[in-house]
């Protein structure tokens, strides 16, 4: 009679677990205290991060327009706009300029962003005047949009 | 796979390379391959059919091809980049072509390549003995070229002579500029109106 128990409970677990862990610890290199070091703690803590980051990419998005706006409406706000005003003047006189480049404008050329602050506010008083007086001539800015 | 855990870089060219004239990154190309294996095959078609060529096409770059006894015939290719900014002033400072470009050092069973290059030395050397190499002070790349044909290892150096040796890792920027602001940046008194300025316009009134 062979006794098998115990040869049988004798398993190879594999050659390269060494490497399969450092391959995952190089992405936790960056944590601060034991989960950059021990696999059990780091596994679960760059599952998290890889989660945070396929979030982040969404956030990032929204996050990245919400300061434009911000810095927009700022730059708007020193020549005498708000942000609504000057956007939608801007794309009244067809000056489709996203809200990243006029951030980066209002930022590092702010003479350019004060001739565009100039050109909505000159589009928004003509429009009040097409809006009130109908005998006066149209403005120089809403006639491009007219002859689309 | 974190923007933090992996590596990135700016946008860069090697000393500002396509500003003025063109400059050829690569500087030294290695070929090892062996002269019986099978894996060899296309690297061996390479070797006697399209390296001269390339070698022409590519005057500042010394191609090494080195006959020895290996499994996997490589491509290593490696670059002068020297990656540190430069003030303007420094702009005119161009790379020199190598002094000893273009040669092929081959073993005597490729000599009949020599005659391409009559004026030029062609010994029969092993690399590692080879005193004189030229100035690379940059990346390293080593591509595998084990069962590959001709064309697809003539695709592989060409890829490798068109890179600028830096690392390929994410961009985190797909543009870059020394000078972002030409106006001049925006501080807390560039739209403000100044205490002087009503003098000033009296002033100009006056005259």
């Amino acid at each position: 009679m062979v006794l098998l128990s115990l040869a049988l409970l004798m398993r190879n677990r594999g050659p390269d677990r060494y490497w399969k862990h450092q391959e995952l610890l190089k992405h936790a290199r960056h944590f601060r205290g034991r989960k950059n070091r021990c696999y059990s703690l780091a596994i679960r803590t760059v599952r998290r991060a890889w989660r945070y980051a396929t979030i982040g990419r969404h956030l990032k998005k929204r996050d990245m327009r919400q300061l434009w706006i911000t810095r927009i409406a700022a730059g708007a706000g020193e020549h005498g706009l708000k942000y609504s005003q000057f956007i939608t003047s801007l794309l009244k006189c067809q000056v489709d300029l996203n809200r990243k480049v006029l951030a980066d404008l209002a930022i590092t050329e702010p003479k350019t962003f004060k001739c565009l602050a100039a050109l909505a506010e000159r589009r928004r008083q003509e429009g009040f005047h097409a809006l009130l007086n109908d005998k006066e001539p149209p403005g120089i800015f809403s006639r491009i949009v007219q002859q689309r | 796979m974190t923007g933090r855990a992996t590596a990135s870089r700016f946008l860069q060219s090697v000393l500002h390379n396509g500003l003025g004239r063109y400059v050829c990154q690569l500087s030294r190309i290695t070929l090892a391959f062996s002269k019986g294996s099978q894996t060899s095959r296309g690297v061996r078609d390479y070797v006697e059919n399209h390296v001269v060529d390339f070698a022409k096409k590519h005057q500042g770059t010394v191609v090494y091809i080195s006959p020895r006894r290996c499994h996997v015939p490589k491509v290593t290719a490696e670059y002068c980049t020297s990656v540190f900014t430069y003030s303007h002033h420094l702009l005119l400072f161009f790379q020199l072509a190598f002094h000893d470009a273009p040669r092929c050092y081959v073993l005597d069973q490729y000599k009949h390549l020599s005659h391409c290059f009559g004026h030029i030395v062609i010994q029969a050397y092993l690399i590692d003995q080879l005193q004189t190499r030229p100035s690379v002070n940059g990346g390293t790349k080593v591509v595998a070229l084990n069962s590959k044909s001709a064309e697809e290892i003539a695709q592989v150096i060409t890829l490798m002579a068109n890179q600028s040796g830096l690392d390929v890792v994410r961009i985190r920027k797909p543009f870059h500029t020394e000078h972002p602001s030409i106006q001049g940046l925006w501080q807390p008194f560039v739209n403000k109106r100044s205490q002087l300025s009503p003098r000033i316009a009296e002033w100009k009134g006056a005259q």
